[in-house]
């Protein structure tokens, strides 16, 4: 009985949240509707990412967008000065991130807790600053812009797809979700996935049983880093412009709401937190358009916020969970 | 460009004034984060809740002496600074620091956009009689209001550093700081310390609103930087130390000022995190933290 109930749970719920996805935007084929399915399916995959680092590691690293913003800035150059093709672009963004990610991992990760969540964040301020700066290369303050649309070529098709539209984006985005949900399931359902949990945990008492802490510190940090430089390269090409401020502490507030307030280190968690968290924002904005200003939405969001801190101490997914078991309960204690 | 020892002042004392300013900043986070462990990213939003504070006062038709008004801020952001540890930090007070941190974003959030519903989005600009007086000793141009800043530093800091050894309240905040188990075992209530302890970080923080916002002007988003290089700060000084954040903060003031003043301005703050991410490496620990053996 227990193992149905976790097979369902670790292969039943991500197949159906990737078949609902499927299935939606050929319902419903709103732009509205595609806008927030796009704004879903990209923030679950960063979500994904980032809580591969701050929820299975332990170490909160602020400065994810870092990696976001250098793998646009890179498909701009690639795409735009050496025509590279869309998925070249993803993947080199995500093999030239890995890499970044080691070195910063090296560095970064003789420091801990809160002290390496500011240290992240200030390096993610340097990043954004120089960005904002380094006109030359990123087109500074007024963005990089004429980024190349991604083109796809089939050997049975005479010309290519040019890809426009947002719905096609969003199927290329879809199977880029499909491949972050195996993964993450693939390293956190394994040995390495415990490895994660004893190194979060206790890592001077990991490493006495021969789990060398930094080595699986990079190892998380490494691939959040090229999941999110890919996403980082998609962005680029599906808005085609990149600003310094796309890869700003809002995202990092975001992905900290998403990943703590649905529930770390659980995919069923982060899914939660970063489906309702990225649905959120624009339902208030068209719900409450007609009612009151902007400012008064996000004071509303922050009060959700503070609210589900204060009364869900382990998050949404947590929540779930013991309404889940104590209806258990009852139905054991009835029968 | 020949080197010229008039700039050169000019730069150094400008930058001693900014450090001072972010050493105000910096001093209220670093009093809740060394005794209660609170990361507050919401510290600079406190900041600005003093300077339209200091705005709505210094425009009233009343017409209040500075000083006056300067008291009125000090009174009324340690009055805020208690209500959001009451309402916000207070049912949190014993959970991880990832919990202080997404709650004060929330909080954050709620201020910024709160002070864009009352003030709008232009900045705000209340300059003071004594902010336009400029004296040159030496050759060198300082508004009055600047010299002022700097000799407040210097005042609260032996204050603060009395307060904090030489009285019972100061002792018994130490001592939470070091084991807060310990100290309600003892029968210290450790809630009325954290409230206490916001209500000084609050009137330090007002005390730096009434002294700065007369010199720049006031924005709903003006919290956001501040926060985070009173943060860095507070990490650079080794992680709660308070007499190292207040070196941290005018080691950042001095370095933007200088690199600002010689090599490119647009820079500065690029500079100033810079030094911040350098230390981190150079000294995990922070410049003047301790070194803990495991």
């Amino acid at each position: 009985m227990k193992t149905s109930i976790q097979w369902f749970r670790w292969v039943g719920i991500p197949a159906f949240f990737l078949v609902v996805l499927t299935v939606l935007p050929l319902i419903f084929k709103t732009g509205f509707m595609i806008n927030a399915l796009i704004n879903v399916v990209r923030w679950t995959i960063f979500a994904l990412a980032f809580d591969l680092v701050a929820g299975h590691i332990g170490a909160v690293s602020l400065g994810q967008p870092i990696f976001y913003g250098i793998g646009a800035y890179l498909t701009a150059y690639l795409a735009s000065e050496l025509g590279l093709g869309w998925l070249g672009c993803m993947l080199v963004a995500a093999v030239l991130m890995a890499l970044l990610a080691i070195l910063a991992g090296l560095a970064f990760f003789r420091i801990r807790d809160v002290t390496f969540a500011i240290g992240t964040l200030g390096a993610l301020i340097v990043t954004q600053l120089v960005a904002n700066s380094a006109e030359k290369i990123t087109g500074g303050a007024l963005c990089k812009t004429g980024i190349p649309r991604p083109e796809i070529i089939l050997p049975f098709l005479a010309k290519a797809i040019k890809i426009i539209q947002p719905i096609q984006y969003y199927f290329l985005l879809l199977p880029f979700l499909g491949f972050t949900i195996l993964l993450y399931l693939a390293l956190t359902r394994s040995r390495i996935g415990k490895a994660f949990t004893a190194v979060r945990e206790d890592e001077a008492r990991a490493s006495a049983i021969g789990i060398y802490p930094l080595r699986y510190k990079l190892v998380a940090f490494a691939i959040s880093g090229a999941l999110i430089g890919a996403l980082g390269s998609w962005q680029a090409q599906y808005v085609t412009v990149f600003c310094p401020s796309d890869m700003g502490q809002d995202i990092t507030t975001a992905l900290l709401i998403m990943v703590f307030v649905g529930g770390a280190a659980r995919l069923s968690g982060v899914v939660v937190g970063a489906v309702i968290f990225s649905i959120l924002p624009p339902f208030l904005q068209v719900m409450g358009s007609q009612y009151f200003q902007p400012a008064y939405q996000e004071i509303l969001y922050g009060i959700i916020l503070i609210t589900v801190m204060l009364y869900m101490p382990d998050g949404l997914d947590g929540l779930a969970g013991r309404l889940f078991r104590r209806f258990q309960h009852h139905k054991k204690e009835g029968g | 460009m020949p080197f010229q020892l008039e700039i050169f002042f000019d730069n150094l004392l400008n930058g001693l004034t900014l450090g001072a300013l972010y050493s105000l900043v910096t001093l209220g986070l670093v009093l809740t984060f060394s005794v209660i462990g609170i990361v507050n990213f919401a510290h600079g939003d406190l900041f600005m809740m003093g300077g339209y504070t200091f705005f709505l006062l210094n425009n009233s038709p009343l017409n209040l002496p500075y000083p006056v008004i300067a008291l009125l801020v000090i009174i009324l952001t340690a009055v805020y600074s208690m209500i959001i540890e009451r309402v916000a930090i207070h049912p949190i007070i014993n959970r991880s620091w990832r919990t202080y941190a997404i709650t004060t974003i929330g909080l954050s959030i709620i201020l910024q956009n709160g002070a864009l519903a009352i003030f709008s989005a232009d900045p705000k600009q209340t300059p003071t009689a004594l902010a336009n007086q400029i004296i040159t000793p030496f050759g060198i141009r300082i508004s009055l209001q600047r010299l002022l800043i700097l000799l407040v530093v210097v005042i609260v800091f032996i204050g603060l550093q009395v307060f904090v050894k030489h009285t019972k309240l100061g002792k018994t905040m130490r001592a939470v700081s070091q084991n807060r188990e310990m100290c309600q075992v003892v029968g210290i209530n450790v809630y009325r310390i954290a409230l206490i302890t916001f209500g000084i970080g609050g009137a330090i923080t007002g005390l730096a609103a009434a002294l700065i916002t007369p010199l720049f002007s006031v924005y709903n988003t003006m919290g956001s930087m501040l926060t985070i290089k009173a943060l860095a700060a507070v990490v650079m000084g080794g992680m709660g130390q308070v007499n190292g954040a207040l070196y941290a903060s005018f080691l950042m003031g001095i370095v933007e000022s200088f690199f600002g003043g010689y090599v490119a301005f647009a820079y500065k703050d690029v500079v100033s995190f810079g030094i911040f991410v350098l230390v981190l490496f150079l000294r995990p620990r922070g410049l003047f933290g301790k070194k803990i053996g495991l």
